[in-house]
């Protein structure tokens, strides 16, 4: 069973949910940019939840599938069809094969993630599926999909191969979509439109207060020089009080940290290990994947929360992703 | 103090847990499906609300349709009974996640002690005596033989996710071992989708003793005295009694501190019932720990004074126990039968119909756990239990022969009914000179019928 | 009275078991499911099939039936909030139509109409929460 990429799209790259022990020895962390539009496609074809999947980027690939395969869109609205029918996402989807999907458009959002049943077969680099373009490790040969490319998909497990067989036993034309999805996804518009919660950087109290009051009341514009590595934002500058004598320590995910330009970058999934930069806050971790669906030329503003606050919505965010794992099984 | 409790089950479990309710002022809320419409649980519940068709998967064991009525009754906490999703790891763990009191141990609790394998890991590590046999999972033959040599045969392979006698095989002859092994396995695949299997030795002819444990939140773990349930049919309880004819003091408070070493090792909360298998020689091997509140905990109240139902509410709540276990005086003997509509003389087969007339003996010292009523019509989908009958007498002979009496005063009409088999057995002279093991009603159904 | 969503139960419930023939009597119906044949026999003159319940018939022709809840969720007449509703009084369904979602669990199924005709009332208002079984909508069908 296989994937023929006949279009790769702008920047598809296969991702999991990372590579993890070797931060140390410099080999960063990668994977998804939205990890939990990539946990809950898997979730929908019955695979674990740090499966590698296809992540798709504002241009989505043209894709023939070679036999049936059971898959699952979520993240962006890509517009995706095959053959000339929309594909509903956030829900599993029977596939026949010889079918072609496309993606006709982004309609909001940055990101797309399909997922397989069975996942793909491609080596693990260092415990991880995930591609580091930098380095050309992980992934398809450590790039992105390029025309031509075959990728084989895996077994899938008891769970794909009955949902498989229940959604083709209604019969279809190219393929037949569950009539039930996840709902409420960040990638709305509605969604877009609200706040990442932010809390304070290890550095925030050496900035000025307007500085302080900036950031969370003004917009900031996603810059194009924005990729894997971080997103780099334009607004009011950023001025700490006095210059911050930094020896480079431990950056993390969702960290923003101030350059002496004054304008902000997000780390997110490509983030180098360590960092100079005086750091002035930090994303809250349920709402990196949010970030990471905005576009260049989108404006982001942030809101400040406590730590506690943010510790509550990532252990609500994991609970509601226990329970949609339950509901899905519910569904055979 | 709770206020509002969902109880996900049904028939005499589902009444029982309501009435707990009613006796604390909590307010129940059950969910039937369209073949219980007209059940008791349904009908005098403070709300019900129906939640799938007759088949359990759609309705009794359906995860969301439950938690999505917990949500909009506002509940507090859910009881799942026993049976359906009582011991389903994920459940628990789902109310949890959806902000609901899981009225039982945690999904963790459940998982460690639903392994068969893995609770006999944590038993031997917690100092708890275990059946002799292989520490692990069996992943190959010749290991199976050679610890099948090491213990002895007979030899019994049993599934890990098993239960209810699946995947299991007694083992007599090395030779016929490697066969046993597949299909024990193949068997456990398809009735559990795990086909892991473990081996011990079988013991003959054993008796089934099982602790009832009472856990709260904060450590507190008191054992209540044993049940005997060795008045079986196929690994199916028909008979239980507290105490045990086979049980004396100094081995109860053995097997007592046995069991509460197994709960605290899991960290448990709530009732618990840890099981035990006693040898000819009365020495007793921990067999598995069931993580729910059991069909027999009648017997239980009934000599020790003590309302399980309740405290299994009350240590939800966050309630410390009413009791330490210098408090748990045992007095008297207790028996439950468990009465079916099943024709015992035709292979236990189910025969569902319509209880025209049902008419349950009344007294001092009896007690009926049902939820029948003269007209109910008993529908296929769900086990074929009619009622429990319970007796307290001061001695055994009292409590057999007042639940002989009153089995006799039992009218059940329109079903055929198991009450005849009970009245055979108690009056069997080797069940009242109390030498019942697992394997006696099998063995000698027919002569019990003459 | 056996339902016929109960009758397909018992059928399933039957073919899973080891039973090859499966009697069942009531004093309104009696039932005989032989497993290894095509044939089903019922031997009860008065024996009907009631799986979605008949209010009114409107004329000889046409008939009101209900459309009823295939799971306990709560009701959504649109596919997000502020979107257009599936089906408004009046709307023409055929069986595929999808006519309202229900959630359960933070998962939402698109609920199809299964009869044809004429959406002449709405039972249920956006939000409401649902049982198994509860009418949601009512349908003129010929």
């Amino acid at each position: 069973m296989s994937l023929k990429i006949m279009r790769p799209g702008l920047l598809t790259t296969i991702q999991d949910l990372g590579r993890y022990g070797y931060q140390k020895i410099g080999v960063l962390v990668s994977g998804a940019m939205d990890q939990y539009s990539l946990r809950l496609a898997n979730l929908l074809v019955g695979n674990p939840e740090r499966q590698g999947a296809l992540e798709i980027s504002l241009t989505g690939p043209t894709i023939e599938f070679t036999a049936d395969t059971l898959i699952a869109i979520t993240g962006a609205d890509m517009c995706p069809v095959i053959d000339g029918w929309p594909v509903a996402t956030l829900r599993p989807v029977a596939v026949k094969a010889g079918s072609v999907l496309k993606f006709t458009g982004c309609k909001s959002g940055c990101r797309a993630y399909l997922a397989v049943a069975g996942g793909f077969e491609i080596p693990t680099v260092m415990g991880s599926q995930s591609t580091y373009l930098r380095a050309g490790i992980g992934g398809l040969e450590g790039r992105a999909l390029k025309h031509g490319d075959i990728l084989e998909t895996g077994t899938p497990n008891e769970y794909g191969i009955q949902m498989s067989r229940l959604l083709l036993s209604r019969g279809a034309r190219s393929f037949a979509a569950a009539h039930w999805c996840i709902g409420v996804v960040h990638t709305t518009p509605a969604r877009l439109a609200l706040p990442i919660r932010i809390t304070k950087g290890l550095q925030y109290d050496g900035f000025t207060e307007k500085s302080k009051t900036d950031l969370c009341t003004q917009g900031f514009k996603v810059t194009t020089s924005s990729d894997r590595m971080g997103y780099r934002l334009e607004g009011p500058i950023l001025k700490p009080i006095e210059h911050i004598e930094m020896i480079s320590e431990a950056a993390t995910l969702g960290t923003v940290q101030v350059p002496p330009s004054g304008n902000p970058i997000v780390l997110l999934a490509d983030h180098q290990s360590t960092a100079g930069y005086p750091k002035i806050a930090q994303v809250s971790f349920v709402d990196v994947a949010r970030v990471a669906q905005y576009k260049p030329g989108d404006t982001i503003y942030f809101k400040m929360i406590t730590n506690a606050a943010a510790e509550d919505l990532y252990i609500k965010k994991e609970q509601y992703m226990e329970n949609v794992k339950i509901a899905i099984a519910a569904k055979l | 103090m709770l206020k509002k409790v969902l109880i996900a089950n049904r028939g005499e479990i589902a009444l029982r847990v309501i009435k707990a309710c009613e006796l604390t002022g909590i307010k129940s809320v059950a969910v039937y499906s369209t073949a219980d419409k007209e059940s008791l649980p349904a009908l005098i519940a403070d709300e019900a609300y129906c939640i799938g068709s007759a088949q359990a998967k759609k309705s009794y064991l359906d995860i969301p349709s439950v938690l999505e009525v917990a949500r909009r009754a506002e509940v507090d906490a859910i009881h799942p009974g026993y049976g359906f999703l009582a011991e389903n790891a994920d459940f628990a763990d789902a109310c949890v996640n959806a902000g609901f009191i899981f009225i039982g141990p945690s999904g963790d609790a459940i998982r460690k002690m639903g392994d068969k394998a893995e609770a006999r890991k944590t038993m031997t590590n917690a100092g708890v005596p275990v059946v002799p046999g292989t520490k692990d999972l069996i992943t190959s033959l010749s290991e199976a033989k050679k610890v099948a040599e090491e213990i002895g045969y007979p030899v019994l392979i049993k599934a890990t996710a098993g239960g209810g006698g699946k995947g299991m095989r007694v083992v007599r002859k090395p030779d016929d071992l490697e066969k046993a092994l597949r299909q024990a396995s193949q068997e456990s695949e398809r009735s559990f989708g795990n086909s892991g299997v473990y081996l011990e030795k079988y013991l003959e002819d054993s008796r089934h003793v099982e602790i009832q444990i009472m856990a709260d939140n904060y450590g507190n773990v008191v054992y209540l005295g044993e049940r005997d349930c060795s008045t079986q049919r196929r690994h199916q309880k028909l008979l239980e009694e507290a105490p045990s004819p086979v049980v004396d003091h100094e081995m109860r408070q053995s097997m007592g501190k046995a069991a509460v070493a197994a709960a605290k090792a899991v960290h448990y909360s709530g009732a618990g019932t840890v099981e035990f298998i006693v040898d000819a020689h009365k020495k007793f091997y921990f067999m598995e720990m069931n993580t729910r509140i059991q069909v027999e905990h009648p017997v239980t109240e009934m000599i020790s004074g003590t309302d399980l139902v309740r405290t299994q509410l009350m240590v939800a709540s966050g309630d410390e126990l009413p009791w330490s276990q210098k408090d748990i005086k045992l007095k008297g003997w207790a028996i439950e039968c468990r009465i079916n509509a099943e024709d015992y003389k035709h292979g236990f087969m189910p025969c569902p119909g319509k209880v025209k007339v049902y008419l349950p003996p009344q007294g001092e010292g009896i007690r009926v756990d049902s939820c029948m009523f003269s007209g109910y019509d008993i529908t296929p989908f769900y086990d074929s239990m009619i009622a429990k009958v319970i007796v307290w007498g001061p001695t055994r002979l009292e409590a057999i022969n007042k639940m002989k009496g009153a089995l006799k005063k039992f009218r059940i009409e329109g079903v055929k009914t198991t009450i005849p088999l009970h009245l055979r057995l108690l009056e069997n002279p080797d069940f009242v000179a109390g030498k019942v093991g697992t394997t006696y009603v099998e063995k000698h159904l027919e002569e019990i019928l003459q | 009275m056996l339902t016929l969503d109960e009758i397909k139960d018992l059928m399933q419930s039957v073919d899973a078991s080891g039973f090859t023939t499966f009697k069942y009597n009531t004093e309104d119906c009696s039932l005989v499911l032989k497993k290894g044949t095509t044939s089903v026999v019922t031997t009860s003159p008065s024996l009907t099939i009631a799986d979605k319940p008949i209010s009114k018939p409107a004329t000889d022709e046409e008939r009101i039936v209900e459309i009823t809840a295939p799971s306990v969720g709560t009701f959504y007449k649109s596919s997000e909030p502020g979107a257009e509703a599936f089906v408004e009084v009046g709307s023409v369904v055929k069986e595929n139509t999808i006519v309202c979602i229900l959630e359960a669990m933070k998962l939402f199924t698109e609920i199809e109409a299964e009869v044809s005709g004429e959406i002449v009332e709405i039972l249920v208002k956006d939000g409401d929460f649902v049982e198994y079984g509860q009418p949601l909508f009512k349908v003129k069908t010929k």
